[in-house]
């Protein structure tokens, strides 16, 4: 004894209610800002605590203080000025002039790196474990040269050091160290830009899904010849000497 | 005159929702104490399908807890750096070892009121977990 009807056709005018309140929940709930900042690698933690670190020469080290006043010295020089990091780090890492103060750059050539990795496969092979990672330093050289040509590099001991106070402020901290990554990446843009017609930066960014092994191995070697070599030290004395 | 079909508007509605859920992430709880990030040139962006834990440190807005630099742990408030390594413990608890090797740990610090001695006892804590990747949040410098 069914009715015949029409079928009744569902009234859709209240979905774009519907829709209208979940696309404002989202927006409010949701946000686009994306979490930008400094990367570091900690160190890891030392079990022997009374191991000694290495003596570095002085020569070797750019030492960049910021006391508690948030004043800054630079290799021994006080009243220097944030833009004054850049130049400093840039003349470190490539010292242009050959100057006695700063480190002696060490030249890379293919045949360099031959001559260590069969050097140092025969002790690996001999069972010398301790050579491995050297071993391994050495091919990762190998691969930059294939790509660069030799180039001239940093001493293996050679570091920046920012010294602070506890008093130092976080913010004075972190723009001291932005500053030296900024001359640290000027460096690796020009080489880049001038090897590979890109620049570091644009490498960099070069998204996950799309980048290739060539542009993994060009990051690489741009590092291998400016290496990111920054440490955190706790300094004892940083008053102002006058 | 006959009135605008609106038979699409959902549709439009849907696509417009479906955008946003596509390039936005969930908001972190709300800051309870007060961070002025440092602002930084060579900054990166992080990875947001990585895991990133966040530790903040400042001066809280409540003045309940006090004047001085207090950390924020997820949604509570700490006034021991003890209290990271417990709460860095129990984020990698809650992930696999794939993701957890992945894993940053993001300092949310005011630049101003937080001293070098307060992130040094935060990273100390963070290295007694072996959390050794870190990042220095920071907000985009106005160009000039």
């Amino acid at each position: 004894m069914a009715k015949k009807r029409k079928t009744q056709e569902v009234d859709a005018s209240s979905i774009a209610d519907i829709a209208f309140l979940l696309l404002a929940f989202i927006i409010i709930a949701t946000t686009l800002e994306k979490e930008e900042g400094v990367p570091a690698v900690l160190p890891q933690k030392r079990d022997d605590k009374v191991e000694k670190p290495p003596i570095i020469k002085q020569r070797n080290i750019l030492e960049v203080l910021v006391n508690k006043n948030d004043q800054l010295m630079i290799e021994g020089e006080w009243d220097k000025e944030i833009e004054d990091i850049k130049p400093k780090v840039i003349e470190f890492m490539t010292n242009p002039y050959k100057d006695e103060n700063l480190p002696i750059m060490v030249e890379i050539d293919m045949s360099t790196c031959n001559n260590q990795i069969a050097l140092l496969q025969k002790l690996v092979d001999e069972g010398d474990d301790t050579k491995a990672k050297k071993l391994k330093e050495w091919e990762n050289k190998k691969k930059a040269v294939k790509l660069l040509g030799s180039f001239k590099t940093l001493p293996k001991s050679a570091t920046i050091a920012i010294q602070y106070d506890k008093g130092t402020s976080y913010g004075t901290y972190l723009t001291v160290r932005d500053n030296i990554m900024s001359g640290i990446n000027e460096l690796r843009n020009q080489l880049a830009k001038e090897k590979f017609g890109i620049t570091y930066n644009e490498l960099e960014s070069i998204r996950e899904e799309v980048k290739t092994d060539l542009d993994n191995d060009r990051i690489k070697a741009v590092r291998e010849v400016y290496p990111q070599k920054i440490i955190k030290l706790p300094a004892r004395n940083t008053g102002p000497t006058n | 005159m006959p009135g605008v079909s609106t038979a699409s508007l959902p549709d439009i509605v849907f696509t417009v929702l479906a955008f946003f859920i596509v390039v936005s992430s969930m908001k972190q709880s709300d800051l309870q104490v007060q961070v002025t990030k440092p602002s930084g040139k060579e900054t990166i962006q992080l990875d947001k399908n990585e895991a990133i834990d966040y530790v903040a440190a400042g001066i809280p807005n409540n003045k309940e807890f006090g004047k001085s630099v207090r950390l924020q742990l997820d949604d509570q408030i700490e006034a021991s750096f003890l209290k990271i390594r417990e709460f860095i413990n129990d984020k990698q608890k809650a992930r696999s070892d794939a993701e957890n090797s992945k894993s940053t740990v993001s300092i949310k610090a005011d630049k101003k009121d937080v001293t070098m001695a307060e992130v040094d006892k935060i990273e100390n804590e963070l290295r007694e977990v072996n959390a050794l990747r870190i990042n220095y949040s920071t907000q985009k410098e106005v160009k000039r």
